[in-house]
């Protein structure tokens, strides 16, 4: 077990075993996202109260979900950078970054859309939404703090810190519905409970989930990849890359 | 398919401008997501590639004729 964790601190069976893992996950992400955007868009049923709008569903609850677990990706990335120094968890954490602040805009847009035929507007400074434009924010500071820092490895610890700080916005995200008075609706899939969307409408919502937890994956790993070939210019596998 | 035609698919009774738009705003995000750094890569690679390639021989500072001419001279 531990030589397979020491292995994930190398550079280039990291890239190796991504490449590996990309030529597989990808392909099925994209049929994944074709199938279950098709099968809400055109098959699912149409909500009685809502109507067709409710097909935006598909597409904001899961870039929603993924966008607040990838904010947790960032911050144990983080937190394993500070506590082990391990260089492959800092990487990550830098590059979990851009993807969740994508995740995050696409939410809040796909919200706004919504908005207009549910409640008459494009935005309302709810506890649900305003919240989420918190999480945008969050992200876009570890991105900009990275890039401010001239020391990288300063710049590392200062967004480790700041992506765990910001954790504390990830519960108040979850629970702003139940807390405060929202125009935003309550979860609708629940562990707890039976979900209160028919089957017939949910099955394509959560291959969508699913689809975009698969996104966030692929797109995490090209990130990695990428920025690993940057910080191993002159390196011995670099230069094997190159030549072939 | 729930609809009757692709017309009435696409109006979605008048609220297919806010569907669609959403649509076409995942497809670009989820493009760019998984096109741009997969670019950025293969560019890396590329510039690296060039960089390491042998540069090309340097042309004689004199040409044949000009050392014929003066050997013949």
């Amino acid at each position: 077990m531990w030589t397979w964790f020491h292995k994930l601190g190398s550079p280039p069976w990291m890239y190796r075993i991504s490449g590996r893992i990309l030529a597989i996950l990808l392909p099925l992400t994209v049929a994944m996202l074709v199938v279950g955007a098709v099968w809400g868009l055109l098959y699912a049923p149409m909500d009685f109260k809502q109507g067709n709008s409710f097909r935006i569903i598909y597409f904001h609850v899961p870039a929603s979900v993924v966008a607040l677990a990838g904010y947790y990706v960032m911050a144990i990335a983080g937190a394993v950078s500070l506590i082990w120094r391990m260089k492959m968890a800092e990487v990550a954490m830098k590059c979990a970054a851009p993807v969740g602040a994508a995740l995050t805009f696409l939410s809040l847009l796909s919200g706004a859309i919504w908005g207009k035929p549910t409640w008459g507007t494009y935005w309302v400074w709810d506890a649900r939404i305003t919240s989420m434009l918190i999480l945008f924010f969050l992200y876009l500071g570890v991105i900009v703090l990275y890039q401010a820092y001239e020391n990288k490895e300063a710049a590392g610890k200062a967004c480790a810190v700041l992506s765990l700080v910001g954790m504390v916005n990830i519960p108040i995200i979850y629970k702003s519905v139940d807390w405060w008075y929202s125009l935003h609706q309550p979860a609708t899939i629940k562990f707890t409970e039976e979900s209160t969307m028919h089957s017939s409408m949910l099955q394509p919502l959560l291959l969508m989930i699913l689809a975009f937890y698969c996104l966030f994956t692929c797109a995490l790993l090209l990130n990695m990849r990428s920025e690993l070939l940057r910080r191993g210019v002159g390196t011995s596998w670099v230069r094997a890359l190159a030549v072939n | 398919m729930y609809f009757e035609s692709l017309q009435a698919a696409l109006a979605m009774d008048g609220h297919g401008v806010y569907v669609w738009s959403v649509v076409v705003v995942t497809v670009l995000v989820c493009a760019g997501l998984l096109v741009l750094p997969a670019r950025a890569a293969r560019r890396f690679i590329a510039g690296l590639a060039e960089d390491d390639a042998p540069a090309p021989q340097a042309a004689p500072s004199v040409r044949i004729e000009e050392v014929n001419n003066a050997s013949g001279s």
